[in-house]
């Protein structure tokens, strides 16, 4: 493998006791503050919080209460919607970055973009508040979701324009001198080729709008309630630690199953390209 | 078929000021090969683009058969286009790169198949291992005829090829230029080829199409432009040339083959002595540079049989060559 080829044992035991030196800071980090608590989180979501025996029962009323159900529905609609609409505004917008303009106006445009993404995250989302009220809009699920997007919309742009500027001008020359119309060289070239970047954009917004807590708080009035706003109830408001434990876990598996099929989807796609 | 004749009147063309095609005229006959011939920068690649309907011209016209084209978009042209670094559909496998302009123009399934199945043929793919192969797993020649394939099979009225071997290796080159010739005659296209190689140029084109900082400087059949080059550019880029100032003739253009060393008397109308400076052997040919004072210092090249006497660095000769091999050059 390395160059020269005759490695000693004692050579590969320095490279490893260097290479474990670089890793352990991190390793150290996010044991103490990830991994160790969400072990003992996973712990709690088994423990019945009267009795302190261990049980399935926290884990039973999340996936059977429908007041639950109702939290899940809802956090993923949003999610959902936020991921669509995200795509859809950024789409054209990365297209456009990508092959419309000039070298030279290119960063003004992604800096024009990024610009109000500088300001802190909950001045915005309070900001964004008074705006609303300006323009006439209630508080509410329609609220939520423009905030939702407005906070989002760059995790989808930027690998969106990542994806689409390395697609080669010439395939896209090339589809129209074989006669392609624009719909048939979006449809069959440019969205198949920025497949990378959709599915990344996808999982990033849907992963982080799945569980807002802030904007949906912040914005949703009395008709949105999502799931992490109800995992913040249960445990600060409620004291329910073992009903909170379990529906954390719960969402913690289901952005990891969805990372992992995105990832699976993503590899496939990129033997194809 | 009988093919388009296209004529290219008075181009002009800058990107952001800059221009890149300053005033390009020509013309390739119907169903020959044309070949559009200049260094690189010279704008031919942009003239191509020009001629298939990728960029619109700021002035000029284009016609196909008289038919005046120079604004339909290229999915309303009926051309083909090879590109440089080929432009193959990576997502999709040689069956869908190839069907993909007949799918454009919504022929029914099972033609697509027939013709995606004959044009691979045509290109010497066998259908049954190529077809449904990823061109991501294809060596440089096979992607090379996918290109090809993929143009033709949709019968397109003119063919663009742009530098379409330039990323080959010699042999495969050889082999592909051939096959690119064969195919074109066969079904009697209108190709404009697109290179920055003379030899290239010459074995590929009926008609050859000269191009220098953004003007097309001269066009006519391959052997009349060797023998009657306009300028000294094309004297010396379209095969090479001594370009000589001789007092009363002017700017004149000699071949190096057409250079005799140590003429016999009355074999040669004009002779110059000289002192050889190197010599190159070239196989059959050994390569002579010659230095002269023809009143200011000039290297004459100079081609001879290998076995026509030995010359050595140092060594005073004459050189000389006829009146007929001197081709007066405009400037």
């Amino acid at each position: 493998m390395e160059a020269g080829g005759h490695e000693t044992p004692e050579r590969i035991g320095d490279r490893r006791l260097a290479q474990a030196i670089l890793y352990a800071p991190l390793v150290v980090f996010l044991s103490v503050f990830f991994y160790a608590p969400l072990v003992w989180l996973s712990y709690i979501s088994f423990v019945d919080q009267d009795t302190g025996s261990l049980t399935l029962r926290n884990y039973l009323e999340v996936f059977t209460s429908p007041g639950y159900l109702r939290v899940f529905a809802i956090s993923l609609a949003i999610a959902m919607e936020t991921v669509a609409a995200t795509l859809i505004i950024a789409l054209p917008a990365a297209y456009y970055l990508a092959f419309g303009a000039r070298s030279g106006e290119r960063p003004f445009l992604i800096a024009g973009f990024l610009v109000p993404f500088w300001v802190d995250f909950l001045l915005r989302a309070i900001a964004f508040k008074n705006l609303l009220y300006v323009l006439g809009l209630r508080e509410g699920y329609v609220a939520t979701l423009i905030a939702m997007v407005y906070e989002y919309l760059p995790f989808m742009l930027l690998p969106l324009y990542a994806s689409l500027s390395v697609i080669d001008p010439s395939v896209i020359e090339a589809a129209r001198s074989l006669g392609a119309p624009r719909s048939m060289l979006l449809s069959r070239v440019i969205i198949p080729l920025s497949m990378p970047g959709i599915m990344v954009g996808a999982l990033l917004v849907s992963l982080m709008s799945l569980t807002e807590y802030i904007v949906p708080s912040l914005l949703g009035g009395s008709q949105v309630f999502t799931v992490g706003m109800m995992i913040y109830s249960l445990f600060l408001e409620g004291g329910l630690w073992g009903l909170g434990a379990a529906l954390s876990i719960v969402i913690v598996a289901a952005s990891m199953i969805l990372a992992f099929y995105a990832s699976r989807l993503l590899a496939v796609n990129r033997n194809a390209v | 078929m009988g093919g388009v004749e296209v004529v290219v009147e008075g181009i002009v063309k800058s990107f952001g000021g800059n221009p890149v095609i300053r005033n390009a005229t020509m013309r390739a006959p119907a169903g020959r090969v044309t070949t559009l011939l200049g260094p690189s920068g010279c704008g031919k690649t942009t003239l191509l683009k020009i001629i298939a309907g990728l960029l619109f011209p700021d002035s000029g016209r284009v016609l196909f058969n008289g038919r005046d084209v120079t604004r339909v978009p290229p999915e309303k042209r009926n051309i083909g286009m090879v590109f440089q670094d080929l432009a193959l559909f990576p997502h999709l496998n040689v069956y869908d790169n190839v069907a993909f302009g007949l799918k454009a123009r919504r022929i029914p399934e099972n033609e697509v198949r027939r013709r995606v199945f004959r044009a691979l043929e045509l290109v010497s793919l066998n259908p049954g291992t190529f077809a449904f192969r990823r061109v991501t797993e294809l060596s440089g020649g096979q992607r090379q005829r996918v290109a090809l394939a993929r143009t033709i099979v949709i019968e397109p009225e003119v063919l663009l090829l742009d530098e379409p071997l330039a990323h080959l290796d010699f042999k495969v080159k050889q082999r592909l230029l051939r096959e690119i010739k064969r195919l074109q005659r066969g079904l009697g296209i209108t190709t404009i080829y697109v290179t920055h190689d003379q030899t290239e140029a010459m074995e590929v084109g009926d008609h050859i199409a000269i191009m220098n900082e953004g003007k097309v400087v001269q066009e006519g059949e391959p052997e009349e432009v060797y023998e009657r080059p306009a300028d000294s550019f094309v004297a010396s880029f379209f095969g090479d040339a001594n370009i000589v100032e001789l007092g009363a003739e002017g700017l004149v253009a000699v071949r190096p083959e057409d250079v005799i060393v140590n003429p016999d008397n009355g074999n040669a109308d004009y002779r110059i002595p000289g002192v050889v400076e190197d010599k190159v052997f070239q196989g059959a040919l050994v390569r002579l540079e010659i230095r002269v004072d023809t009143g200011r210092e000039t290297v004459i090249k100079a081609l001879v049989p290998k076995g026509s006497g030995s010359y050595s660095p140092g060594q005073k000769v004459i050189v000389g060559w006829k009146r007929e091999a001197m081709k007066p050059l405009r400037e």
